[in-house]
């Protein structure tokens, strides 16, 4: 007889779960809305505040995401992505529109900033959860040690070229080269 | 063959999607690009599908990192929202499955090099200032100043929207077609052809927007076609639509 905690807590389960309150929040039902915060928020908020550095700020678009949520519920297609992934894909450029358009801020003045950024090893480890994380992690791996970095700190804290030129010491063009030359790379290695 | 690129691109070729997609992705493009590629992603399919397999490819990135438990005021915010929003109406008017590839928008690779000038160089909106609260956004077609040019009115509020022709007169054996695309994956819906001008030039579809929510209107792209007269038999655009999109904007 299977063990009913274990099934609820595995990730298949979990995303079946998603995929229900989806569909019910899709039919306007807010109490299956709430369930959905409830499980995905404190993953979108993580998201959100990497990006934003700022809690304020990351608060605004945390509620405009899941107003996004709300409308757009019944654009999710389970066979396309996961529902946590959907979900994290319209915070993140929900997050990445919002910084881009603000003026770049000091991070001494951030001190969340510290307390959700993860080195480039900690995300290579947590990577190493999921089969597509290991592949991801496998062609990660490959590129130079300086590119690797410069793709997980672009994708994860949201840096712009400048931040990126910045921190590596290096003017916009080369970045901007170092990125094109490490997406190649990396789609060679993932395939289409 | 070569698409003009659109200024806010950047130095970006225009079939180089891989790069723009993966650094759209990636999220390094500036607020330009990233908003040329929001407007582009919506009528170029292959820009749409080399963004979604570099979603696909970076996906298991998207959800790395610390959970962190947003305080409990924001879903109160977030209900307070949705109480004084209008209420939701569920239409399934937008299949939820991804057409395909034959029922796509014919002609849209080739009306996207039209549509990327009309966006760079004439596309109008405003917001109306209207002490209501209503919101009222508008969008112009125009190819140049000897074509013909539309003016698209979408009232939000009465869920009205109202297409004039601005510049010119419409011919005899042919009729002029308004269409939405909401999204890449979805052929554009016909929502009217435009054989009953009124005094003034203008035309109203009325009951055809009432289904779609204002977030799909905002996003969507609007295109007149030239048709035969009574509208396109095929329930496809002709290849020289004029396009428009709204853009979003804050009551």
């Amino acid at each position: 007889m299977p063990d009913v905690s274990q099934l609820h807590a595995s990730p298949r389960a979990g995303q079946d779960h998603l995929v229900h309150l989806l569909a019910k929040t899709a039919e306007a039902d807010r109490t299956a809305f709430q369930a959905l915060y409830a499980a995905t928020s404190a993953k979108l908020f993580g998201i959100v505040l990497r990006i934003l550095k700022r809690r304020d700020v990351a608060e605004d678009i945390l509620q405009e995401v899941y107003i996004k949520v709300w409308n757009k519920a019944r654009d999710f297609d389970p066979k396309r992505a996961s529902p946590i992934t959907w979900l994290a894909t319209i915070a993140r450029n929900r997050a990445l529109d919002e910084v881009r358009k603000r003026t770049p801020i000091a991070l001494e003045d951030t001190p969340e900033a510290f307390e959700v950024a993860d080195t480039t090893e900690d995300v290579l480890t947590q990577l190493m959860r999921s089969e597509d994380g290991l592949r991801l992690k496998h062609c990660i791996d490959r590129l130079e040690p300086e590119r690797r970095d410069l793709v997980i700190r672009a994708y994860l804290q949201g840096d712009s070229r400048e931040d990126l030129g910045q921190r590596f010491g290096r003017p916009v063009n080369t970045i901007k080269t170092w990125l094109h030359r490490s997406l190649a790379q990396l789609k060679q290695c993932l395939g289409p | 063959m070569t698409t003009p690129d659109n200024p806010n691109s950047g130095d970006f070729d225009s079939g180089d999607f891989d790069s723009l997609a993966g650094e759209y992705v990636l999220g390094t493009l500036d607020v330009a690009e990233r908003r040329a590629v929001d407007a582009r992603r919506q009528r170029e399919p292959a820009l749409e599908a080399a963004i979604l397999a570099w979603e696909r490819r970076l996906a298991a990135l998207a959800t790395i990192g610390k959970d962190i438990a947003p305080p409990p005021h924001v879903f109160g915010k977030i209900e307070a929202q949705l109480n004084s929003a209008p209420e939701k109406t569920v239409v399934p008017l937008l299949p939820r499955a991804a057409p395909p590839a034959r029922n796509r928008w014919r002609g849209l690779a080739i009306a996207a090099s039209l549509s990327t000038l009309l966006l760079g160089g004439t596309l109008a909106w405003r917001e109306t200032t209207r002490p209501t609260g209503q919101q009222q956004f508008v969008g112009v077609f125009n190819k140049d100043d000897q074509s013909p040019a539309f003016l698209l009115s979408v009232d939000l509020a009465t869920k009205t929207m109202t297409v004039r022709l601005v510049n010119a007169e419409k011919p005899r054996d042919k009729s002029y077609q308004l269409w939405i695309k909401t999204d890449a994956a979805t052929p554009p819906r016909s929502l009217g052809v435009m054989n009953t001008v009124i005094d003034d030039g203008s035309f109203t579809v009325t009951t055809a927007i009432a289904a779609f929510e204002p977030a799909i209107l905002r996003n969507a792209t609007f295109g007149v076609s030239l048709e035969d007269l009574g509208g396109s038999r095929s329930g496809r655009p002709a290849d020289n639509a004029l396009h428009a999109t709204l853009f979003t904007a804050r009551p």
